[in-house]
């Protein structure tokens, strides 16, 4: 049905030419700058300093908000409605903007219990990390795309 | 100078004809003349004179100049124009033609200019003259410091309406409140 | 003094009245544009609802040369210079830099750099229009003065007239004897006349002593003294009050105070009455602190509640507060600090007097937490202090973390390189109950092994988790300190395939992502340990590769599972943006679980978990759709299951619906059914007129649990937001339930009303339309 596996067909991973990256955050080390990074290293990248680098990543803080989606019999939030938002910039090495900015966001619903509010904190931390992880693919995959379509 | 109108007239040029019975003496190439401060210098100038007194010099020039130190503290006004008149009794210059004058920076330049040696007045009206508006350019006084105007404060260095960018009272910190990682990263 | 309409008696009330016809009146020579003549792109929504706006010809022209250091160039029909007197007459115009000055005749000192100017006088700088019919000026600083003024603002959309108007050097407008609208030439809706005004465009804040409003052309409102923002950087001034009536509370007006003392820290100040109850004083410092934190201190007290005294005349001290403390700091982007403590006089204080906010309203206890974090290269340490007030009878108060350490190894995860796993957290458990307390050790160490390729990764994992109490139990004195270890072991692999394909003329990539994920972890008793922190994951797809059900760490949960999920994604092939994901997965157990929260709890014996469902589904920038859903295919139900869809236009309006559902069956307690359907929007039916609503509706209980709806006129100057609110509340002292007859159904009425260039702050009605309409911003 067409389909095969990625990179033996033209693949969709940050071509060469943008090997040597520099990234500029908000928070250099916060938990989603540190799992952006990690996960662009593991598709290759380098990160460098500004001087060496042939492209740009400028990345805002990431916005956290929680809303009640749903409410109970008792007129309590039965479930909430976690999303994690980031805007990011590309420029190349001149600092010319080539892409953003841009925002990338990732929306979750998760199961509120009134009577364990301690254990529900725990379970919005475990779902907060989560969500860094698939935001920081969700940059990854759009700047890999917009790389590979500018050539 | 103001005794610039008791000196002597000199000119130079290159060719010089007196016609007696016209009262006119027409000097041609590379002429200059010159009264005491004041100064001409043109491409060719007729002086009217009756009885050896000269009362109408013209100078034509692309452009013919003048300049003149107008009192000895002043700063000394220079001038041009394609057709210089000089009214030597009235103590008045007419420039005409893409007229510019300059003193102490500021010029004024127009089609028609009245210089007034006696009252050190510049004048330029267009709408004698028919032609376009009148110019005026002066520099801003850079070296020293002009005292206060009557407004009450001494003016800081003024500006537009420039937006002062304070960051408003609340900066977004680092993600609002976030607690540590969880137990295992996600994939 | 108000103009007398009649002949006018002194030249002074004539030129006072002319001004007045050529201000509010004419919109000739202010720069106004109508609509028809702007360019499309110039046109937005102040532009519609005002039918035209300004359009500053210099607009962004600052960076064109500062005037201080341009010659100045003037043009006119008669010129003439005396030594350092310069006069022009004829159509004067003058530029220096970016600034023109135009007038009938002018007389300029150089010497001096001061100027007079007569007649028809315009004065141009990016973003500001000053005319006048006499008036003098310092070419050095560009200060002004100018008799019979009007001046217009274009980005701060304000224009006024003054008997005099001057200007100085750091742009500091001054306005004797004048008066200042917002509104579009030709209405009369409103406008502030005032004996002295200041306008600082830097700040961006306006100040007006003996101030009378006026509505058409009537007086009001008078005030001594009146501070307003320029623009939208800052809250600033004496805000609008907002009125509303609410069934618990009657009558509730509020007059918000707002004190800017300096660019980092400004002070609010709420009286607020409430008919039944009396009068509440709402104080609210905020601080922002050069290093980089900001503060929040607020607090409220209200004396002697009367309605408090009716409801519980059983306590005592009916004075009811409220103290609050927040901070968000970030200090050399190595150590980040938070503080988010409320503290309430009593359990119904949320209920009774924060009817504004309908998410407070809900909460059923106040977070009272104090963390640092450093953020190191290699590691995160978190330290943490954490209670809460409960706000509920029927909840016992949870446990307090007094306090936490954590201290967690930050890997790289650098790819076919062994990462070690260390995570150790100490953490000392009190109650005010009577109920077990004490301290908990907990430490995991382990190796991991990532292997990614472009088309696939494989992540292999090994850690032993070992957790370790020193109880406390007032219950039972001989209760041991129980410990326990367990080893864990997974592999999480994936592959990622993909095709290209277009439909509709969109080139489109279609991914297909299987992924599989083995957890092992050994069993070891836990029936004695306490529960502190933990809490029943919410089963979704993101718990199929999760290495643990539980939330918190107070159970080492056995597994011997294998998780089967696929991920589908639609990307546009040029952005790859999302155009749609889905996933479905499924785990499989291969022993039964024996760990569960409550130890009395049986075995988890089903061999398949329920399926769970995800899909998020974007097709236009303005319309996404999103679901979820949990199927159990041995009773063949769905467990729980939710849809929401919004979509957005470019006018502003906004459509939402979503229906949720969810069948407790194995959270602890009886929790009950929610089966509900969501429908908000704010809809504008016209230029000025605008519908909203929201509406909760629950099925199970075939009731409106919560429903809203409001009107607002918005025109060019002014805006009013009518709003009608319906909500269930939790009664006091019962256990509330939805069936119960006797629930009572709270009724609230809010009005919002605005005068546009004077600002506001965002009131009630402003958090009530953002709480309950997604998407929806003031």
């Amino acid at each position: 049905c067409g389909f095969h596996l990625r990179g033996t067909g033209g693949g969709t991973a940050l071509p060469a030419s943008w090997g040597a990256m520099h990234l500029q955050a908000a928070s250099p080390n916060s938990e989603f700058t540190r799992v952006l990074r990690a996960r662009f290293t593991a598709s290759g990248i380098r990160w460098v300093d500004a001087g060496e680098a042939t492209h740009r990543l400028e990345l805002g803080p990431e916005r956290f908000a929680q809303r009640n989606l749903s409410i109970n019999a008792e007129a309590r939030a039965a479930e909430f409605e976690l999303t994690l938002r980031a805007t990011f910039t590309v420029r190349d090495d001149r600092g010319a903007l080539l892409l953003g900015p841009e925002t990338a966001q990732v929306a979750k619903q998760m199961e509120n219990d009134p009577r364990n509010v301690v254990g529900k904190a725990e379970e919005i931390r475990i779902l907060r990390d989560e969500m860094r992880g698939e935001l920081a693919q969700q940059i990854i995959r759009r700047i890999a795309f917009f790389a590979a379509s500018s050539g | 100078l103001p005794e610039d109108r008791e000196q002597s007239i000199a000119v130079e040029a290159d060719r010089a004809v007196r016609d007696e019975k016209a009262g006119q003496t027409v000097y041609s190439g590379a002429v200059r003349l010159v009264q005491g401060s004041l100064i001409i210098e043109a491409d060719k100038l007729t002086i009217f004179h009756s009885r050896d007194l000269a009362e109408r010099v013209v100078a034509i020039g692309a452009p013919a100049r003048m300049q003149q130190q107008p009192a000895l503290d002043e700063a000394v006004i220079h001038a041009n124009a394609r057709r210089i008149t000089y009214f030597t009794a009235e103590e008045r210059v007419l420039l005409e033609e893409s007229a510019e004058v300059e003193q102490d920076g500021a010029t004024v330049s127009g089609d028609r200019i009245d210089y007034l040696i006696r009252e050190q007045l510049v004048r330029a009206d267009a709408a004698e003259s028919g032609g376009d508006r009148v110019q005026v350019v002066i520099p801003p006084r850079l070296a020293e410091d002009a005292e206060a105007p009557a407004t009450d404060n001494a003016g800081a260095a003024g500006g537009p309406a420039a937006d002062a960018q304070d960051s408003a009272v609340t900066t977004d910190a680092d993600d609002a409140g976030e607690p540590a990682d969880g137990p295992a990263e996600g994939e | 003094q108000d103009s007398n309409g009649a002949g006018c008696a002194a030249s002074e009330d004539c030129a006072r009245e002319r001004l007045e016809v050529e201000v509010v009146e004419a919109g000739a020579g202010l720069d106004w544009v109508p609509i028809e003549d702007v360019p499309p792109a110039l046109r937005d929504r102040s532009c519609k609802l005002c039918g035209g706006r300004y359009i500053d010809p210099k607009a962004g022209l600052t960076g064109a040369g500062d005037p201080e250091e341009s010659d100045i160039e003037a043009t006119a029909t008669r010129t003439e210079l005396r030594g350092d007197q310069l006069r022009l007459e004829g159509g004067v115009e003058v530029t220096q830099g970016y600034r023109d000055l135009a007038g009938d005749r002018a007389d300029y000192d150089r010497v001096s750099e001061t100027g007079k100017v007569e007649g028809n006088i315009v004065l141009r700088e990016p973003g500001l229009l000053l005319r006048g019919s006499r008036g003098a000026f310092y070419s050095r600083t560009g200060e002004a003065q100018l008799e019979d003024g009007v001046f217009v603002l274009h980005e701060k959309h304000l224009r006024g007239e003054a008997v005099l108007l001057s200007r100085d050097a750091a742009s500091l407008i001054r306005i004797e004897d004048g008066a200042l609208t917002y509104c579009a030439p030709g209405e009369r809706d409103w406008y502030l006349r005032t004996r002295h005004m200041t306008l600082d465009l830097e700040e961006g804040v306006g100040v007006a002593r003996g101030a009378t409003l006026s509505a058409a052309g009537v007086p009001f409102f008078w005030t001594p003294w009146l501070s307003f923002p320029l623009d939208d950087r800052r809250r600033t001034g004496f805000l609008f009050p907002t009125v509303g009536n609410d069934s618990r509370g009657g009558i509730d007006v509020s007059t918000p105070f707002y004190w800017n003392a300096a660019p980092d820290y400004d002070l609010l100040y709420v009286p607020r009455y409430i008919q039944e109850r009396g009068l509440n004083h709402e104080v609210q410092g905020r601080y922002l602190d050069p290093a980089g934190g900001n503060w929040l201190l607020g607090g409220a007290f209200l004396a002697g509640d009367e309605q408090y005294k009716e409801d519980f005349p059983a306590d005592p001290n009916p004075d009811r507060w409220l103290g609050q403390l927040r901070h968000n700091g970030l200090y050399g982007q190595r150590w980040r600090s938070r503080i988010d403590y409320t503290r309430v006089s009593d359990v119904a204080y949320i209920r009774d007097l924060e009817t504004s906010n309908l998410e407070t309203r809900r909460e059923v206890n106040l977070l009272q937490l104090a963390s640092l974090d450093y953020l190191g290269d290699d590691w995160l340490v978190n330290m943490e202090l954490q209670q809460f007030q409960s706000l509920a009878d029927d909840i016992r108060e949870d446990y307090k973390k007094l306090p936490q350490v954590t201290v967690q190894r930050r890997g790289d995860r650098e790819p076919f390189r062994f990462e070690p796993l260390f995570l150790a957290q100490y953490s000392n458990f009190d109650s005010n109950g009577e109920r077990v307390t004490g301290q908990r050790l907990y430490s995991e160490a382990g190796l991991s092994y990532p292997m990614l390729w472009e088309y696939g990764f494989l992540r292999s994992t090994a850690k032993y988790r070992y957790l370790d109490y020193r109880l406390n139990d007032p219950l039972a004195q001989d209760r041991n300190d129980p410990s326990a270890g367990s080893a864990l072991a997974s592999l999480d692999g994936g592959l990622y395939f993909e095709r290209a394909f277009s439909v509709a003329g969109r080139d489109l990539v279609q991914t297909l992502e299987p992924r599989l994920y083995y957890l092992y972890s050994s069993f070891e008793d836990q029936r004695d340990h306490p529960d502190f922190d933990s809490a029943e994951l919410t089963f979704n797809y993101n718990q199929l590769f999760r290495d643990t059900r539980f939330s918190g760490r107070d159970r080492l949960d056995d597994a011997n599972q294998l998780a089967i999920g696929v991920t589908t994604r639609f990307l546009n092939r040029r952005t790859g943006t999302e155009l749609l994901n889905a996933s479905l997965g499924q785990i499989v157990y291969f022993d039964n679980r024996r760990v569960r929260l409550r130890p009395t709890a049986p075995e988890l014996e089903r061999t398949e978990s329920e399926i769970a469902g995800e899909l998020n589904f974007y097709p236009t920038q303005r319309l996404n759709l999103r679901a979820t859903v949990q199927y159990d295919p041995s009773t063949e139900k769905v467990n729980a299951g939710n849809l929401f869809s919004s979509y957005e236009r470019e006018d502003g309006a906004l459509l939402n619906a979503g229906y949720t559902y969810r069948r407790p069956i194995n959270l602890v307690g009886t929790q009950p059914t929610t089966d509900q359907a969501h429908l908000s929007a704010y809809y504008p039916v016209s230029r000025h007129w605008r519908l909203f609503g929201a509406w909760n509706y629950s099925l199970e209980a075939d009731e409106s649990v919560e429903d809203m709806v409001g009107i607002e006129y918005d025109n060019c100057c002014w805006k009013i937001r009518l709003l009608h609110l319906r909500y269930f509340d939790t009664a006091r002292g019962i256990v509330p339930d939805f069936d119960a007859p006797n629930l009572d159904r709270e009724r609230a009425v809010q009005v919002q009303f605005v005068l546009k260039g004077l600002g506001g702050l965002g009131t009630e009605v402003e958090q009530l339309m953002t709480d309950m309409i997604r998407g929806f911003r003031p």
